[in-house]
């Protein structure tokens, strides 16, 4: 599914240019759900940026299904996000002013993908699936942190993504809701065999991935 | 610690906290020098009047006083110094010629207030002779066709012309002072037997008052006094009312504008200071988080208040040294106003309080969230405005109080005040009521996604929309006010173009010399304008109730009953014709027929402000004496007259067909032409109608045309001023709106919406919103404009389309410079950051 070959990424830090991804070499396969480790600052959201093509390395080469995206323009590496990745973010990020149900169709109501009708059955089911059916209507100001986490994996999942990216999804959750939310994320994924990539600091959550891939100072090791 | 946290949080948003500072400083600056230069306007007012009246106070009568009157005035009037004058309409002769003159028979000493020049001198230095002297103007001269050291008769006493008057400051603009007029000594007037049984002369005692003394109070004492109502007491400014109504507008006006701007600025200042502030609360909740209690929390934001309001006021004091010198040399130069704008210590206190005290209100809900709200809603807006809607509700309705109060103070004026009061409230009424509703509706249309999610954003930011909305529509609610308002008064107050004023205006024309007239004028190759018969009549009914007043002594009670008597018994010229001239509109009813039939009501043609002050509508009956006929008839339409063309009009015309054979004389214009052409036509007029008498325009018109030129500029300034102001305030807030969608737009972006989206999106709120500011904006304005200029300027309005068509295109140029710089911030901000 997703193919890193040698991998490079730096940024403008002042006067330096600090290399934050170094020579990075991997390969995901389908229905995969792998893990990647790392303490802060070893690179691992800049990883995420690259692999949900937010912007594009500095050299090597990102491979969707086969096709290099290295050379894509902004629009088309939009287009792809918008139709095959979900983001599930740390922070949640759910438009405040919109309904739990307003929120999960966001991806197909902005992609077009559907008719309305479609879309908001499609809503309901997820929002079924994450057990939240009864708080479509509500804002996220109303709903708890484990709520407003099962509300975004329902948007990530919506368009039916052929790559889930999970960027700390229980890092702002309590233990008890961590582990309600992330059994039920688990379920889904493995459910619906969609490719996952899952940064997280959790050694346990790590274990449950079918692999694990540890990053350090900007490297890549197994 | 406290006043660094406060520095270095101000440096840190400084374009906010420069946005702040500025709007507070152009509002405070703009206050200040509205209303000095108001001050500087309204002495030269009270000057101008004195000038007219030649006095503080007059007492007069259109007969002579009788001695134990005179006794009784001169112990009214006490020690200050007074005079009497005598004036009257009369023939002069010279020659074959004879002219009815406007004779004022003056006192040594005479004027107390301005200039009466001669080219001998001004005229209260010229001392009185033995021998009859007369002092004439341009007019005289002209119509008589007299030089110095002729003489001329008035009654039976011949009168040497010894000078020519140059200027006249006591010349206002009215008719009846435009003919030709000349002044002479009292002392000589007895000799012309004039003064006898039946003679309509007029007596004025002319009083000059100690300069501390209140004159309105010395007026109502005279009043109380004086039992004989036929005596009128006027001040100065009473006097001169209409001459100086130009500047009495400009001084309203500039009243109002510097309301309008206030109040622009305080929204403007108050909008971003609302939402700096706002900003700043999830810093107050972390300060909390660290231990920092409800009451310092408070303290510090007061702290904060207090240096915004404390460098604003500072600023616009200092910027406003330059400006004021800049104003007064404008006014010196423009309207020859010499005033010394000056800016002390209290000037500065003054302005720090009023930046102060706004501050204070409009940052009212960030107290009380400080000291009562839980810490959560500091973080998020929208749960902010949720938990604060009593504390927002209570800032603004104070925030309404405490500028009812300034409005108050600075246009002298509740009604006014109040209006632009309510006229804010009706906007939040509108806003509340039609543009959310509104919003709420565009939400549920099956749209294209960028559009749909733009109206589902509208409308789930309810509280941010209503204060956008409303902030905006305010500010287009006064700024095209102001530029309606402005555009009436220049309507008002204007002289009509050049081209359409005849040169001279032609009175006393017998019946049978208007058709050689016409031939004579038209053999000059120019034009008789608009020659109108003219037949005196009298109004005796109105729908069968009497309108005549008894006017036996001591019948009235008051003096405006006295006056009013006055007018209607007053007789009234009538005409007939069914076209309307040049500068007259029909505003009610259809245009007259072209010929009566018998039997058929007579249809009347009235002119609305006469129709308005003797209550006249259409259908109503009008019941006439014409030269001892009466002559029913229906008000069969409305007339807007401007009587600025100065062509002959009339309150009533009656339609053709009716009048034709009653006796009456014609009044008419000349067409302009070259000047040789038109003196030419004169000398032959002087030779072949001795008896028709001319007004010579163009020298009446001169003036006003120039105070009026002057002024429009003025109010053209002041206008565009406030539409910068404006547009300025429109752009910020829409700035801060779409600051705080950027997290929104970034994550939109993530999911997988291109640029092209974005931009669409953006554009469609943009614009959505402008267009809901410009309908309720506009709506409101329309409406608060003709209540102000119905109720307050007593003046009808005249819709100007221009400033909503420039208003229109400016929010359309600021929605795609906002939805632009949107999209390349949206561009330019790096959607990783929603990365952990």
């Amino acid at each position: 599914m997703i193919e890193a070959q040698h991998v490079v990424k730096s940024y403008d830090q002042g006067k330096t240019r600090l290399e934050i991804l170094k020579d990075i070499h991997f390969k995901v396969e389908n229905s995969e759900i792998v893990a990647i480790l790392g303490p802060s600052g070893s690179g691992k959201s800049t990883l995420l940026s690259l692999i949900s093509l937010l912007e594009p390395p500095d050299s090597g080469k990102l491979l969707f299904d086969g096709v290099d995206t290295t050379s894509w323009s902004e629009s088309q590496r939009t287009q792809y996000r918008g139709s095959n990745i979900g983001i599930v973010f740390q922070q949640f990020h759910l438009v405040p002013y919109l309904t739990a149900l307003e929120n999960v169709t966001l991806p197909l109501v902005i992609n077009s993908k559907a008719e309305k009708n479609e879309i908001l059955e499609r809503a309901k089911e997820l929002l079924s699936l994450v057990g939240l059916a009864e708080r479509s209507s509500h804002r996220p100001s109303e709903l708890s942190g484990g709520e407003q986490q099962r509300v975004a994996l329902a948007r990530a999942l919506i368009h039916r993504p052929k790559l889930l990216l999970a960027d700390e999804p229980s890092g702002n959750l309590d233990q008890e809701t961590s582990s309600e939310v992330m059994d039920l994320f688990f379920k889904i994924v493995r459910e619906t065999k969609t490719t996952t990539l899952l940064v997280t600091h959790d050694s346990n959550l790590a274990d449950i991935c079918d692999r694990k891939l540890f990053l350090s100072k900007g490297q890549l090791c197994s | 610690m406290f006043i660094n946290l406060v520095l270095k949080s101000l440096w840190v948003e400084l374009r906010d906290s420069l946005s702040v500072i500025l709007a507070l400083s152009v509002g405070l600056i703009g206050l200040s020098l509205v209303l000095s230069s108001r001050t500087a306007v309204e002495s030269q007012m009270q000057n101008k009047a004195q000038e007219i009246l030649t006095s503080d106070l007059s007492i007069s009568a259109r007969r002579i006083f009788n001695e134990p009157q005179k006794e009784e005035f001169k112990n009214l009037i006490g020690d200050r110094p007074y005079h009497s004058a005598l004036s009257l309409f009369t023939m002069s002769t010279f020659g074959n010629n004879s002219r009815l003159t406007y004779v004022k028979a003056i006192p040594k000493g005479y004027p107390f207030y301005g200039n009466i020049q001669t080219n001998a001198g001004p005229l209260n230095f010229i001392s009185n002779t033995n021998e009859p002297g007369i002092y004439g103007d341009q007019q005289f001269f002209d119509q008589l066709n007299v030089r110095e050291g002729d003489k001329v008769q008035i009654g039976k006493s011949y009168f040497l012309v010894k000078g020519k008057i140059t200027d006249d400051s006591s010349q206002s603009f009215r008719f009846s002072s435009l003919a030709p007029k000349v002044y002479i000594f009292k002392d000589h007037l007895i000799q012309t037997g004039l003064i006898q049984f039946g003679s309509t002369i007029s007596e004025t005692i002319y009083v000059k008052t100690r300069s501390s003394e209140d004159l309105d109070a010395l007026q109502k004492n005279l009043l109380k006094k004086i039992k004989d109502t036929s005596v009128r007491i006027q001040t100065s400014s009473q006097a001169a009312n209409s001459s100086v109504r130009a500047l009495s507008y400009l001084s309203d006006y500039l009243g109002l504008i510097a309301l309008a701007g206030f109040m622009l600025a305080s929204l403007g200042a108050g909008f971003i200071f609302y939402e700096s502030l706002t900003k700043q609360l999830k810093v107050f909740s972390i300060f909390q988080s660290l231990g920092l209690s409800r009451r310092k929390s408070l303290a510090l934001l007061l702290l904060q208040t207090f240096v915004l309001a404390a460098i604003s006021s500072l600023l616009s004091f200092i910027v406003s040294i330059p400006l004021f010198s800049l104003i007064s040399k404008y006014l010196l130069s423009q309207f020859q106003i010499e005033v010394s704008l000056g800016l002390g210590v209290q000037t500065l206190f003054a302005l720090f309080t009023l930046a102060f005290i706004s501050s204070l209100l409009i940052s009212l809900s960030h107290f009380s969230a400080l000291l009562f709200a839980p810490m959560r809603s500091l973080l998020d807006f929208e749960l902010y405005l949720q938990s604060q809607r009593k504390p927002l509700i209570a800032s603004f309705l104070l925030s309404l109080a405490f500028m009812f109060g300034i409005g108050i103070l600075i246009s002298r004026s509740y009604v006014i005040s109040g209006f632009f009061s309510l006229g804010l409230l009706l906007i939040f009424g509108l806003v509340g009521g039609i543009g959310l509703v509104f919003i709420r509706f565009l939400s549920k249309l099956p749209l294209p996604s960028w559009a749909h999610l733009a109206f589902l954003e509208l409308n789930g930011r309810k509280a941010t929309q209503l204060i956008l909305l409303s902030v905006m529509s305010i500010s287009i609610l006064l700024l095209n006010s102001v530029n309606q308002i402005e555009h009436s008064i220049q309507n008002q107050i204007n002289v009509s173009s050049h081209s359409e004023i005849p040169s001279y205006f032609l009175f006393d024309i017998q019946d049978n010399q208007i058709g050689p007239l016409k031939d004579l004028v038209n053999q000059s190759g120019l034009r008789l304008v608009s020659p109108s018969p003219m037949i005196r009549a009298k109004m005796i009914a109105i729908n069968g109730k009497s309108y005549e007043i008894e006017t036996s002594e001591n019948r009235f009670e008051t003096r405006e009953e006295a006056e009013e008597a006055r007018f209607r018994n007053r007789g009234l010229n009538l005409s007939y014709r069914s076209e309307l001239y040049p500068g007259e509109k029909l505003i009610a009813g259809q245009p007259l027929p072209e010929s009566y039939k018998e039997g058929t009501p007579i249809q009347l043609s009235v002119e609305k402000d006469y129709a308005r002050r003797v209550k006249l509508s259409l259908g109503d009956s009008i019941e006439m004496n014409v030269q001892g006929l009466k002559l029913k008839g229906i008000v069969h339409n409305l007339r807007q007259v401007s009587w600025t063309t100065f062509r002959p009009n009339f309150f009533v015309v009656v339609q053709p067909g009716v009048l034709e054979g009653a006796p009456k004389t014609w009044l008419a214009g000349i067409s302009r032409g070259n000047s040789e052409e038109t003196q030419q036509l004169l000398r032959q007029m002087d030779k072949d109608f001795p008896n028709v008498s001319y007004v010579d325009l163009d020298q009446a018109i001169s003036k006003i045309r120039e105070i009026t030129g002057q002024m429009s500029q003025a109010l053209l300034l002041t206008a565009a001023l406030v539409l910068l102001t404006g547009l300025f305030i429109m752009f910020t807030t829409a700035r801060f709106h779409f600051q705080r969608s950027q997290q929104d737009l970034n994550l939109i972006r993530i999911l997988g919406a291109d640029p092209s989206f974005v931009t669409k999106k953006t554009f469609t709120e943009q614009m959505a919103l402008s267009a809901m500011c410009l309908f309720l904006g506009l709506l409101g304005s329309y409406m608060f404009s003709y209540l102000l200029m119905n109720q307050v300027f007593d003046a009808d309005l005249d819709w100007k389309w221009k400033t909503p068509g420039l208003l229109t295109l400016g929010l359309l140029l600021v929605s795609i410079f906002i939805s632009d710089m949107s999209r390349r911030w949206s561009q330019s901000t790096s959607p990783k950051s929603f990365l952990s």
